[in-house]
């Protein structure tokens, strides 16, 4: 893990087996996180979320041999790649909805409590997701690459094709709208 | 607890709130701590550790992909697949030209009663729900099956050590890379015996051997060992199954005894012009021999020394190796 991102890209995309298995181990939790942070639980579970995952990874893994030609940050080509995965799955989500409406699941998250220690345990989870459907989705995505996946300012930038500067004030309103709003819920249904 | 009320702006208008907060992110994100007096910090707290729950035993989870096409052929029962085909093809009807990203996700609300039943049991779901998801993927998609495609060169043992995926495998699913190394290097030692390369392909079946030792799959390591056996077979004096194969390696002064239990005289010459002795695919190893003993290691010394074995020299041993017998038997 001592290995430069960057390095490790280059050498994975010239077909490098080593440096590919250590990016993708590298990569895999972030993309695990970004999709069950937008996706959430579906039936109290994150499966369909790490199922979305996987699809990431290996398109990922299918599109790095072309990465060096696209010459964008890292991050942004995993999580451009992600973000379309994501988007697919919630739209088909929804043309399922629209074709058997009884048995269709939202393509919301999910807030029905799971099993009961994991509705305990993820309460205040469960809360906050609710809380970032109701953010823009340049804010959603924001809070998602900063706090899910854990990147940097500048790479959000990178994805979101924002300057740094500008993440950083965004996700500053970002945090006000959300306080403000976990404010609201704190009032109308008490911890 | 909050900030007070903001106007419908929610502007920041403090250089040092945005300073604060870019910490206050830059915390959340590497999985810092954060002051419990911030109630949306704190809640963004708990919501990242929730999607990061069972991070660490899914990634110790082979790629579906992997499962799919390894565990597939003899795991699935016959009838789930086709179960599902029509949901698949609803979506995604000319899955030919697809974009990578265009799979039949949306088959999952089709069974929210599976989800549940996989959050009952926890986050590690019943392999075969997850196997039969890929499945979902697999005929959904192109790009599934370009991939899927990769995969089956791992889950065939074509992954060599060289090929690009490999050392995904080896990182992903290490029972799985044994198993595919095992078998890729006994089709290299199986190459080797039927080229006549009898050392070579000594030494790959003792590196086989070694990984087989890995394979927990009960059913696969019997097909392996059967390989094995099977190559180990095609060496001249293939006896020496039982033991370390290199110990009896065809000695043009020695007398060549194929004796299974007293392999003691072993010494190994790094001959290439040993004339290749007769075939014999159906001789002594037995296929329930079992694994023979891996820590013997090939010298190529002269033909007076034996090679240390970890086995107690039987008595009727010749010549006392000088330095390298390891003990005296007890």
């Amino acid at each position: 893990m001592t290995v430069p991102e960057a390095e490790l890209v280059s050498r994975a995309a010239s077909s490098d087996p080593v440096a590919t298995a250590a990016l993708l181990a590298r990569l895999r939790p972030g993309v695990v996180r970004y999709c069950r942070a937008h996706l959430g639980r579906v039936g109290g579970a994150y499966t369909t979320a790490d199922d979305v995952a996987q699809e990431v990874c290996l398109a990922m893994l299918g599109a790095l041999p072309r990465y060096r030609d696209e010459g964008r940050p890292f991050a942004a080509f995993v999580y451009r790649i992600a973000a379309n995965k994501v988007a697919d799955a919630q739209r088909a989500a929804m043309r399922h909805l629209s074709i058997a409406p009884v048995d269709a699941l939202p393509d919301r998250p999910d807030l029905t409590p799971g099993p009961e220690q994991q509705a305990v345990a993820t309460d205040d989870a469960r809360r906050l997701s609710m809380l970032l459907g109701k953010l823009s989705a340049t804010h959603r995505e924001i809070i998602v690459l900063r706090v899910a996946v854990g990147l940097p300012a500048e790479e959000v930038g990178g994805v979101l094709g924002m300057s740094a500067a500008a993440v950083r004030m965004a996700q500053s309103r970002a945090l006000a709208h959300l306080r403000t709003l976990a404010g609201d819920t704190l009032d109308e249904v008490p911890a | 607890m909050t900030d007070g009320p903001l106007t419908s702006g929610e502007r920041p208008t403090d250089l040092a709130d945005v300073v604060a907060d870019t910490l206050l992110l830059d915390a959340l994100g590497s999985g810092g701590t954060v002051p419990a007096t911030d109630r949306a910090a704190w809640m963004l707290a708990a919501w990242r550790d929730d999607l990061a729950a069972g991070l660490d035993e899914l990634a110790a989870q082979p790629l579906p992909v992997g499962t799919a096409v390894v565990a597939q052929p003899e795991a699935e029962p016959a009838g789930e697949p086709t179960e599902l085909l029509p949901v698949v093809a609803l979506p995604e009807p000319a899955p030919g030209v697809a974009p990578p990203w265009h799979v039949g996700a949306d088959v999952e609300p089709a069974t929210p009663h599976d989800e549940a039943a996989d959050a009952l049991v926890g986050a590690d779901p019943r392999p075969g729900r997850r196997s039969r998801r890929v499945v979902n993927w697999t005929l959904g998609s192109a790009a599934a099956l370009l991939v899927a495609g990769t995969g089956i060169v791992i889950g065939a043992g074509h992954a060599t050590p060289g090929s690009p995926l490999w050392p995904i495998t080896r990182a992903m699913y290490p029972e799985q890379a044994d198993a595919a190394d095992t078998e890729h290097t006994l089709a290299l030692a199986r190459l080797a015996a039927s080229d006549g390369r009898y050392d070579e392909a000594r030494r790959l079946l003792k590196r086989a051997e070694t990984l087989l030792g890995r394979v927990d799959d009960p059913s696969r390591a019997r097909r392996l060992r059967e390989e094995m056996a099977t190559v180990t077979g095609m060496l001249p004096q293939g006896a020496a199954v039982s033991t370390p194969s290199a110990t009896s390696t065809p000695d043009p002064a020695g007398p060549a005894d194929p004796s299974p239990t007293a392999p003691a005289e072993a010494p190994v010459p790094r001959s290439t012009t040993v004339p290749p002795g007769p075939k014999r695919p159906g001789g002594p190893p037995g296929p329930g021999v079992p694994i023979p003993i891996p820590t013997v290691t090939v010298t190529p010394s002269p033909p007076h020394v034996p090679s240390p074995t970890t086995q107690p020299s039987p008595d009727p041993d010749p010549s006392v190796p000088p330095v390298t017998l390891p003990s005296p038997p007890l």
